[in-house]
């Protein structure tokens, strides 16, 4: 029985840092029994960024033949909330600003391009109705640039998102997913040089792309985090293998090197909607 | 004689990666036609990715082909513009 318990705090990388913790509980549970119970009762409050972790675990696992046995949260509050992200298993439709955890899948020599795009279509679809218009081009820009980089980089084989606007606390949660070779990991498959994990993800956050020499690429994560940071105003997370970035508004960068590893690469952001569509143009040159 | 592409009927309202944008530059890369004309009707999003890919592939095909982009929405002709700046900076290069 691994029992999910999470810092009963707003702040996102405390909760990663526990999800970490539990997940690598739960695959050392599956490794001895091969069924895991997971046991929620005494959960008091839990992130959509943490929701979205422990929901693609018990998805993959499921998908693995691992029978998982769920005791839900007692406090109503949490177990509402799970239940609108869409936990356990994700899959729920989108509704108004609210776009439920998803899943998508890929077999492994599969094309991932016309997975990701047609995946994409539905999320754009969704802000482009629902959210308001000052946030358009903010989420749009954030969500392509995270799409391209696991298209272009994960070779991954699950995929997850989830993007939520909160409309009385008018703040918007973006959090993509994915189970693939991770930053440190692509760096290592381009021979491109690094000391450690936390290195790894500095440099791709600096825009050092992996492919060699063109100098155009690799600026993805560089200008999301400004524009997340300076635009908006809000905070911008990686977890990648070893490592946890943590770029907080108002705050100098940080990253953590991890004592567990991460399968994947996780990037939430947090931000509040600006009151009037936002220039982006000006934090992503 | 000019040959006319809607990209919406490649993309849909949304072109958003790299891979896909290189796919279809590699199609018209091969097609004979020295006039092209782009028509980004009813485009409502291009990504970074997407739009560096398509000026890198301009500055090498401007001279072998003749493209013109009509119908650009605002937001689209941004990215562009963003794009081609970035290149001019970087390289000195006329997009």
């Amino acid at each position: 029985m691994v029992k999910i318990n999470l810092p009963d705090s707003d702040s996102q990388k405390k909760q990663i840092e526990e999800c970490v913790e539990i997940i690598d509980k739960i695959d050392k549970e599956y490794l001895k029994n091969k069924n895991v119970s997971l046991d929620l009762s005494e959960l008091k409050w839990i992130l959509s960024c943490s929701a979205l972790l422990l929901s693609s675990k018990i998805v993959e696992l499921k998908n693995k033949g691992c029978k998982i046995s769920l005791i839900p949260p007692e406090d109503i509050s949490v177990a509402n909330y799970l239940s609108s992200l869409g936990f356990p298993l994700g899959g729920g439709e989108p509704r108004d600003t609210f776009m439920p955890i998803h899943h998508f899948f890929r077999k492994a020599g599969e094309n991932s391009t016309k997975i990701i795009e047609t995946e994409m279509e539905g999320v754009f679809k969704v802000i482009e109705k629902n959210f308001p218009s000052g946030l358009i081009t903010s989420v749009s820009y954030l969500i392509a640039e995270m799409a391209d980089n696991i298209d272009q980089h994960s070779d991954f084989t699950q995929g997850s998102t989830m993007i939520q606007f909160y409309k009385k606390k008018g703040h918007v949660d973006i959090c993509v997913l994915d189970n693939g070779i991770t930053i440190p990991g692509a760096y290592e498959k381009n021979k491109v040089k690094f000391e450690d994990d936390c290195d790894a993800l500095n440099k791709a956050i600096r825009g050092v792309s992996t492919r060699e020499g063109e100098i155009s690429r690799g600026k993805g994560l560089e200008t999301s985090k400004n524009l997340v940071n300076n635009g908006l105003k809000g905070n911008f997370y990686i977890l990648s293998r070893r490592c946890l970035y943590c770029a907080e508004y108002d705050n100098k960068p940080k990253s953590k090197l991890m004592e567990k590893s991460f399968k994947g690469t996780l990037i939430c952001m947090r931000f509040k909607a600006p009151e009037k569509d936002l220039n982006i143009y000006r934090y992503i040159e | 004689m000019k040959k006319t592409i809607f990209l919406y009927n490649t993309f849909g309202a949304h072109i958003i990666t790299r891979n896909s944008m290189r796919m279809f530059l590699n199609l018209l890369s091969k097609t004979p036609d020295k006039e092209i004309v782009l028509d980004f009707k009813n485009i409502l999003f291009i990504s970074r990715s997407c739009a560096d890919e398509y000026v890198k592939w301009r500055i090498n095909f401007m001279e072998r082909k003749n493209i013109q982009e009509v119908n650009m929405d605002e937001k689209v002709e941004m990215m562009f513009k963003l794009v081609s700046l970035q290149y001019k900076k970087s390289f000195g290069l006329a997009a």
